[in-house]
């Protein structure tokens, strides 16, 4: 076990580095983000200034909700890896079977890396950005924040557990175009990430705080406003990590029954 | 000495999804799929001692790659048995890779956007190697592959044979006791295939290191192989010294002359004409017949030439031949 956990703290480190290098990208990625965060803040004022106000969440709360959900968009887990979905149409696929690490370790590495590292690089200067312009409303407390960022913590796990296990359906799919055009629309609109969950319908709200993907933007949201007491935290945090757990297993499942029919055409 | 592989009747079955022809054919498709059964290997067998070399030959789809993968322990075969270095190689997959290195030709294990030097410390993490083996693995493979100058590029930057240099040096970081090579020289220019070939001969001559090679490539294996394994449609046509090769495909060796005029063609009753073209004239003789020295004798005496150069048939010629002798 603690071969595999140097292999994938390795690839995790590489794969971090690699990202690094993407600086263009990073600035890119914030200067378009705060313009998507201006015009959602924008419609959200308006909605609330036309007399829709609603209990679950004031404006500063909302447009506050709106910037974090701005600076933690690497976390979504919207496509597959591209160098492994490279792999798998080109066959260097093999290669991976090769190493005497546990596969899946490898890839929930990089996945980790993947969504860390963009997410760091982007979100921070997006928060400062958008305390220092647009008046961005503190975490609820020191409790909340420490609450907030083991939250993210929570949502780093699980948002690698479902990247990996759209990486391993490559396996089966090859091409993965479905997969890649359901999971934006699936984990946009069930996270909270398109409309807070909090303004949904009371029951349609708590259904999809059960489903895995309310993790990824609902509940780190609601430990910052500080809607999540002390005592309820340990129940809404468990979640996120039971789903995460779930998806593991699922992910390492397929991945053991893709390796055992794989077929690597050609040369 | 015991085996260091041993191969029993290997099979292999493809199962391969077809559609059926056009527009109507497509929506069939979409109730019933139509499979088809492609059988890559029918019953392989062959064992390989500790230090050998072994070239792995046949036509395109005759089986080699599959072979190559299920050895490999990344293919699991339908039936047969394999034992390598102890282990089965698909079922005790993670012990038995720590101890081999693959080299695919057509593809790269090396990470596109990092340099040469990032993936081999990956690759040092990833098989555990010690400090100490790794540096003296890599200043070995440094020098004999010339590899200084391209540690520090990015391996999108490199040419195709600079990249067959680092992942054959690759799959030796962690010193594996058998290597396999499925096409290394494919695509290389003439320089890259020599530096290739002359690596391949000192990692075997020197380190004792066992090779499997599987080539389209006949110098790769008249440079390297004293052992051939030729399969055709999943079966073992062949398997023995190179020597033998030659020999069941005919003793026919050929006898080319350059004659002092053009239009001139020698006949003699022992050799029968190949071509001929302009001076130069191809002849084709069996040397139990009649001697090489004594055809030569009586074509001198009869007609005037230059130049004359006595040629066994290449290995192409002879596995064509070969082909064309398997059963249906």
């Amino acid at each position: 076990m603690n071969s595999t956990f140097r292999a994938a703290k390795a690839v995790a480190g590489a794969r971090g580095r690699l990202l690094m290098q993407y600086r263009s990208a990073a600035l890119f990625g914030i200067a378009t983000q705060m313009f998507w965060g201006m015009v959602r803040a924008a419609v959200f004022t308006a909605f609330y200034q036309a007399g829709r106000h609603t209990a679950s969440l004031t404006l500063p709360q909302t447009i506050a909700y709106i910037w974090l959900v701005q600076a933690t968009l690497a976390m979504m887990p919207w496509r597959t890896d591209p160098e492994i979905q490279e792999m798998v149409r080109s066959g260097a696929i093999s290669y991976e079977a090769l190493r005497p690490a546990d596969l899946y370790s490898i890839w929930y590495a990089r996945a980790l890396a993947g969504h860390a590292i963009p997410t760091l690089m982007r979100g921070i200067p997006l928060l400062l950005a958008a305390f220092l312009l647009f008046h961005l409303l503190p975490p609820h407390g020191a409790a909340a924040c420490a609450l907030w960022l083991f939250s993210l913590f929570c949502t780093l796990l699980l948002a690698a557990a479902f990247t990996t296990l759209l990486n391993v359906s490559l396996l089966y799919t090859l091409a993965g175009d479905g997969v890649q055009r359901l999971m934006p629309a699936l984990a946009n609109a069930f996270s909270g990430m398109l409309i807070p969950l909090a303004l949904l319908p009371r029951s349609l709200c708590l259904l999809l705080r059960l489903l895995p993907f309310a993790g990824l933007i609902d509940t780190p949201m609601r430990c910052y406003l500080g809607q999540i007491s002390e005592g309820s935290a340990l129940t809404a945090l468990m979640l996120p990590i039971v789903w995460a757990a779930a998806l593991i297993f699922a992910g390492r499942m397929l991945l053991l029954h893709a390796l055992q029919k794989m077929m690597i055409q050609g040369g | 000495m015991s085996a260091l592989i041993e191969v029993e009747n290997l099979t292999k079955t493809y199962t391969i999804s077809e559609r059926r022809e056009g527009t109507w054919g497509a929506l069939q498709g979409l109730i019933q799929r139509q499979t088809r059964k492609a059988p890559a290997l029918r019953g392989v067998s062959f064992s390989l001692q500790p230090g050998e070399m072994v070239g792995y030959i046949g036509p395109n789809g005759a089986g080699k790659s599959t072979t190559i993968k299920i050895l490999s322990g990344i293919l699991v075969p339908d039936s047969g048995t394999c034992q390598a270095l102890g282990c089965t190689p698909w079922r005790d997959r993670r012990r038995y890779v720590q101890q081999i290195g693959v080299v695919f030709g057509q593809r790269t294990q090396l990470w596109w956007d990092l340099p040469v030097r990032e993936s081999f410390s990956l690759l040092r993490e990833i098989y555990q190697i010690d400090d100490h083996a790794f540096r003296s693995a890599m200043q070995e493979l440094q020098s004999l592959l010339q590899l200084e100058a391209l540690l520090n590029t990015p391996v999108r930057q490199l040419s195709l044979g600079q990249r067959m240099r680092c992942d054959l040096a690759a799959s030796l970081l962690h010193s594996p006791k058998l290597l396999f090579l499925d096409e290394p020289t494919i695509g290389l220019d003439a320089v890259s295939k020599l530096v290739v070939r002359e690596f391949i001969r000192t990692l075997n001559r020197q380190r004792g290191v066992t090779v499997i090679l599987t080539t389209h490539d006949m110098d790769d294996i008249e440079a390297l192989c004293s052992r051939v394994i030729v399969i055709a449609e999943g079966k073992i046509l062949l398997d023995g010294p190179l020597q033998q090769l030659r020999s069941a495909a005919g003793t026919e060796r050929r006898l080319l002359i350059e004659m002092e005029k053009p239009g001139e063609t020698p006949a003699d009753e022992e050799a029968r004409l190949v071509s001929c073209e302009g001076n130069r004239i191809c002849l084709a003789f069996d040397p139990e017949r009649t001697p090489a020295a004594a055809l030569i004798a009586r074509i001198a005496k009869k007609y005037a030439f230059r130049d004359l150069l006595v040629q066994e048939p290449s290995i192409e010629e002879v596995i064509a031949r070969l082909y064309g002798t398997y059963p249906e």
